[in-house]
């Protein structure tokens, strides 16, 4: 973790895997549900070590995984601070962007795989408004299609 | 008359102090065990939490099904904050007990100061408990926020913080 590094020669290597990473990386990534998604997947499911071989290439293993963690927590912080119409929004951005979005959206809605976009550790309380966050997000987007659906006459086949 | 009726009050003040004490959240408790989980979020996190706008905009969805899903899920999160917050004051609270009381004097101005605040926090504490299970939290976020207030002086409770206590 960040936090347990503290050797100047380290933050320094840190501070600058983070600026890389900011600048090469993330500035392409316009959505910051999007950016979170991709820190959240840098980082090994079993071992919760963050890897991204660009970064350890030029700044080492240690700078580059805590650089991936800082940089983790902000995106997780950004999501869970915006209000749920800009999260709404942001969701419906990056939902619309996978190949199916229909059943992408059911994945999310069923197996709740945002969770594991939380970074550790966290406190409960923010991990619980995050995935309710996201739940009720999800959430209008499936009642606004329904609506849409309701609304548009089916095709007669004339 | 009018005695008797801050009689009452003051008892069911108490009375809620004493329930809200013996009833711990025992789904907080268990995930107490990880020493990492025993953070609380920042003033920011709450303050999303209790957002009016959120509501605003669950309510022009015109579903009653996501805003019934709305109030239960930040009755969860606030009553997770207000399981932890009570948790970490006790905590802190505790730990002035053992620590700071014999490590450096403290006046007895200073100790009756230290106790009214918890009292205030407690008493706060147990009636928001309650509301947050019989209404909506976005009607009592200020209480929320206000007892956010309160809680800063207790967790920093300490030998130098003590000193400006108010």
């Amino acid at each position: 973790m960040a936090s347990t590094f503290t050797s100047p020669d380290l933050d320094q290597r840190i501070e600058l895997a983070v600026q890389d990473l900011e600048y090469r990386t993330l500035s392409a990534i316009d959505s910051a549900l999007a950016r979170l998604v991709y820190l959240g997947s840098t980082r090994d499911y079993n071992t919760g070590r963050y890897h991204h071989d660009g970064l350890v290439y030029r700044f080492g293993e240690d700078a580059a995984a805590a650089a991936l963690e800082t940089c983790h927590r902000q995106a997780f912080q950004t999501i869970l601070l915006a209000p749920l119409r800009t999260l709404a929004q942001e969701v419906e951005i990056y939902l619309n962007r996978t190949e199916d979005p229909a059943k992408t959206t059911d994945a999310w809605r069923r197996l709740k795989a945002y969770q594991l976009l939380v970074p550790v550790p966290c406190d409960p309380v923010s991990a619980s408004l995050f995935s309710a966050n996201i739940q009720l997000a999800l959430g209008t987007l499936i009642v606004r299609q329904t609506a849409r659906t309701v609304a548009t006459p089916l095709p007669t086949g004339h | 008359m009018i005695i008797a009726a801050i009689a009452i009050a003051a008892g069911i003040v108490l009375a809620l102090v004493i329930w809200s004490l013996l009833t711990p959240d025992n789904g907080f408790m268990r995930q107490l065990e990880d020493p990492s989980a025993r953070l609380l979020p920042s003033q920011d996190v709450v303050n999303a939490m209790f957002n009016e706008d959120d509501r605003d905009f669950i309510v022009r969805q015109n579903s009653p099904e996501l805003l019934a899903i709305l109030e239960a899920q930040r009755r969860t999160s606030a009553k997770l904050w207000l399981t932890g917050i009570r948790f970490e004051a006790s905590e802190a609270l505790r730990e002035y007990r053992t620590t700071i009381r014999k490590t450096s004097s403290v006046s007895f101005t200073e100790e009756l100061r230290v106790l009214s605040h918890a009292f205030r926090f407690f008493a706060l504490h147990s009636l928001v408990s309650v509301l947050v299970r019989c209404t909506s939290v976005f009607r009592v976020r200020n209480l929320l926020k206000q007892l956010y207030g309160l809680s800063e002086p207790i967790m920093h409770l300490g030998p130098v913080t003590s000193a400006s206590f108010s």
